[in-house]
């Protein structure tokens, strides 16, 4: 397990007014974070531009000292000792840096896999095994700077696994890339923490993407902390509201609107159409749907259509972090 | 150590691919030695070397010795600046983001080091069997004596440049300013190591400076290699030679270190 503990980073950055002076000022990247990754999980750092979220994974990943803190890695002290812990951690960023473009996607890993010690038979055999799982067997022989933006990255998901890492940290794994292409790396990180165990730190931009992948989330504002759960949890402390839209049949609109306002609902809209009633409101998480059940049951009145629409993650992450503001 | 050589071999490896991809490059490295060996030459060439002679200040006895001097620095200034060459690529590796994905992985960084330096040594020697042979034929000297001194000062310079590259690339993961830093070192190693000048006529304290320099070293036992037959004549630079490439390398090496250490503290190992 990766367990970070009160890590503080801070950066002294020199303001320059115009040649004539330089202005130092010191500030805190990241506050106080408390994390941690087990293996088998994919745990998501959340946050708005400089959150901090890029600065966390630096320095879990030994890149960035921190100015505070501690960082415990399956008993290994990842501040003070970094070389034990590199053999044990990857990390993949979004975009096209961290490959030698004029080398072939094979002679990259084949380089990086023999930086972590593997013989040049060993290498190759590692290489062309993650070239098939990253879907590029067949480009493997051509030079990166043919590959698309798309293959491209699978390239770097690939380095990120030479050393067969236990922990992998992934920075906007898909950023810039088209639907497809992202949707065949998500399929891929999850496979990798379910049935290769490996313990995943994700950041992202995507909060769709976050919400298919991640077991658990930490929302980080202003470097520090701010939320930190499951989704389903996240939506919950948001107070965003579920939407609930039911289509009934045989009932009086006044009766209606009348029992529905005695269940506390919020924004209740209720209009009729060609013999059928559209009831729209909106209600917190932890609202009992058998209340609504019962009130149709007590008008008895027909359920033809019902639906209810959660609070997206990016609702909820905004409403978290207003909050928080 | 056969980690060690696996990640020189591996570092060679991929400076060969990255910056040779079209093998006819090579060829072009057989043009521009050429052109500089004859400018050097041709610039030496209107003195008179009788003006010297009577004044108590002649330091070359005729013009084959003046030819082997000037021949030989250009020899071992365009060797070691080839070679040096590596020191750029660390910037370039900075700004695509490649150092960072090195420094993420356990290799030894010296290994790292001397791989980048070594990755340059084909294109060295092909230069270098290049002009040597030109200095043979302009110097006059023939002989199997001569290609006794070619293979022995080919050891002296891979030697001598392996270690300065190392320190060169310890030196550029420093700053990110690489123009000023080259200049800054390759002026003066022209100057301190005898290239154009003898050392023996520098005043003291840039000879001291001259003999940490390991070029210095190299340089003048190729050239008293031409003089006496035997470029191991001299011990003294000998182990000057082997004295200042461990220096080198190994200051590099702690260099190395201290410069990751502070791009880990500062954060500066992502700035470009």
């Amino acid at each position: 397990m990766i367990e970070a503990t009160q890590l503080v980073r801070r950066f002294v950055v020199k303001k320059s007014r115009q040649f004539r002076s330089v202005v130092q000022e010191e500030i805190t990247a990241v506050d106080g974070v408390n994390l941690n990754i087990e293996r088998g999980e994919i745990v998501a750092l959340l946050g708005m531009n400089g959150a901090g979220k890029t600065t966390t994974i630096k320095m879990l990943s030994t890149l960035l000292k921190p100015t505070s803190g501690t960082i415990a890695m399956d008993g290994i002290d990842v501040v003070s000792q970094p070389s034990l812990a590199r053999p044990l951690i990857n990390m993949v960023a979004g975009g096209e840096k961290m490959l030698y473009w004029r080398l072939t996607g094979k002679e990259n890993l084949v380089y990086f896999a023999r930086l972590y010690g593997y013989g040049g038979h060993e290498a190759a055999q590692r290489a062309i095994k993650l070239l098939g799982m990253v879907g590029l067997s067949e480009a493997a022989d051509l030079a990166v700077e043919r590959y698309s933006k798309g293959m491209k990255q699978r390239l770097q998901v690939a380095r990120g696994l030479i050393n067969d890492p236990r922990y992998l940290f992934l920075d906007e794994p898909t950023l810039g890339l088209d639907a497809p292409i992202a949707r065949e790396i998500r399929n891929l990180v999850r496979e990798l923490a379910r049935e290769h165990n490996r313990g995943i730190l994700l950041t992202s931009h995507y909060m769709a993407e976050v919400e298919e992948l991640s077991d658990r989330i930490y929302l980080l504002h202003r470097g520090r902390i701010i939320q930190q759960g499951k989704p389903e949890q996240l939506r919950v402390l948001s107070g965003e509201q579920v939407k609930y839209n039911l289509t009934l049949s045989g009932v009086n609109a006044a009766n209606l609107d009348n029992c529905f306002r005695d269940l506390g609902v919020n924004g209740l809209k209720v209009t009729q159409a060609e013999g059928t009633t559209h009831v729209e409101f909106n209600a917190p998480q932890e609202f009992p749907q058998e209340h609504i059940f019962r009130a149709v049951t007590a008008l008895d009145a027909d359920i033809v259509d019902f639906r209810t629409l959660e609070p997206s993650l990016e609702d909820v992450v905004v409403a978290l972090v207003g909050e928080t503001a | 150590m056969t980690v060690f050589l696996r990640i020189i071999s591996a570092e060679m490896t991929k400076q060969q691919r990255q910056l040779f991809a079209d093998k006819r490059v090579f060829f072009s490295l057989l043009l521009w030695p050429l052109l500089l060996l004859m400018s050097s030459y041709y610039m030496f060439k209107p003195f008179s070397l009788g003006a010297t002679t009577g004044t108590g200040k002649v330091f070359f006895a005729d013009q084959h010795a003046l030819t082997v001097f000037v021949l030989t620095g250009q020899l071992g200034y365009t060797f070691m600046y080839a070679m040096t060459e590596s020191a750029w690529r660390l910037t370039w590796e900075r700004w695509m983001g490649t150092l960072e994905a090195i420094i993420l992985t356990p290799v030894s960084r010296l290994a790292f080091l001397v791989g980048e330096s070594l990755a340059f040594l084909l294109q060295g020697v092909w230069m270098y069997t290049v002009m040597f042979s030109v200095l043979v034929l302009f110097s006059g000297y023939q002989g199997l004596e001569t290609v006794y001194i070619g293979l022995a000062g080919l050891g002296f310079m891979v030697l001598a440049s392996i270690s300065w590259g190392t320190l060169m690339n310890s030196l550029f993961l420093l700053s990110r300013d690489v123009g000023l830093m080259f200049q800054l070192f390759q002026d003066p190693v022209n100057f301190f190591a005898g290239i154009q000048v003898p050392v023996t006529v520098l005043p003291l304290l840039a000879r001291a400076i001259g003999i940490a320099i390991p070029l210095t070293s190299a340089l003048q036992m190729v050239r008293l290699g031409f003089v006496t037959g035997n470029p191991f004549a001299a011990t003294t630079w000998i182990i000057s030679l082997l004295l200042s490439s461990v220096a080198a390398i190994t200051v590099g090496w702690r260099i190395m270190a201290w410069a990751e250490d502070r791009a880990r503290t500062d954060g500066t190992l992502s700035f470009y």
